[in-house]
């Protein structure tokens, strides 16, 4: 992928968060050390991303709570 | 084409800085009477350097504290669950969480394709592709915003006596 290409898919990517941005620069580092990033590779991002549903992160909020509940006293 | 992209980009910024008051959004998770669990708070700013996922965890801890504030500390993890799923904000947070999943993949498609190009550049000036590609960024910068939009809510600070 050209860096004209790089640059574009970075100015769309700007407001994705600084996680996102991380594993973007990765691809890119390793496009330009020779070797290309692979379709399969931007589809398997957009796959993993992607899967993350809004029930799955309020699951991850309850098992938080859960987590940090103190423990019941012992019974007498 | 870049004068559109311009814009959108510019709005999306706008938008995001207006929403980047400095408002605090404290979560407080409180276990039994007079103990405080664990308490984490965000700034709108944060939250907007922050990754989409982590704007997301942040909204839904906020809906878990909610909860808990409105059934107290006695409610079960299946009565938290069901009432976060009928709160409308939380409807509102699916529907653009689906909506930021699909336009993220087409995305990564965009790329996929892109990634076959030998010269990408000439992938980018087709008009379809390109409008492809600004259509997706423009609904992800606005998806992020509406996310963040909602840290603009009063501290909440569950803590039962």
């Amino acid at each position: 992928m050209t860096p004209a290409a790089w640059a574009f898919i970075f100015q769309i990517a700007a407001p994705l968060g600084n996680d996102l941005i991380t594993r973007l620069l990765n691809l890119y580092h390793q496009d330009r050390s020779g070797t290309p990033v692979t379709s399969e590779q931007w589809l398997a991002l957009g796959r993993e991303v992607s899967s993350k549903t809004a029930d799955q992160f309020l699951e991850n909020s309850l098992n938080k709570l859960a987590s940090n509940a103190p423990a019941a006293p012992p019974s007498a | 084409m870049k004068k559109l992209f311009n814009s959108i980009c510019l709005g999306a910024v706008l938008c995001m800085a207006a929403l980047a008051t400095p408002i605090i959004v404290g979560v407080s998770v409180s276990g039994c009477a007079g103990t405080r669990g664990q308490e984490q708070t965000y700034t709108t700013t944060e939250a907007l350097g922050a990754t989409v996922d982590t704007a997301s965890q942040i909204f839904t801890d906020y809906e878990v504290v909610r909860a808990q504030g409105a059934l107290g500390p006695a409610a079960t993890k299946e009565d938290l669950r069901a009432w976060v799923r009928s709160d409308p904000s939380y409807q509102t947070f699916t529907g653009l969480r689906n909506q930021f999943n699909n336009v993220f993949n087409q995305w990564c498609q965009i790329n996929a394709v892109l990634a076959t190009q030998t010269n990408a550049p000439s992938a980018l000036a087709d008009p379809k592709f390109r409008l492809a590609a600004i259509q997706a960024a423009g609904e992800l910068t606005l998806f992020i915003a509406g996310i963040v939009g909602h840290d603009k809510v009063q501290v909440v600070n569950v803590n039962q006596p």
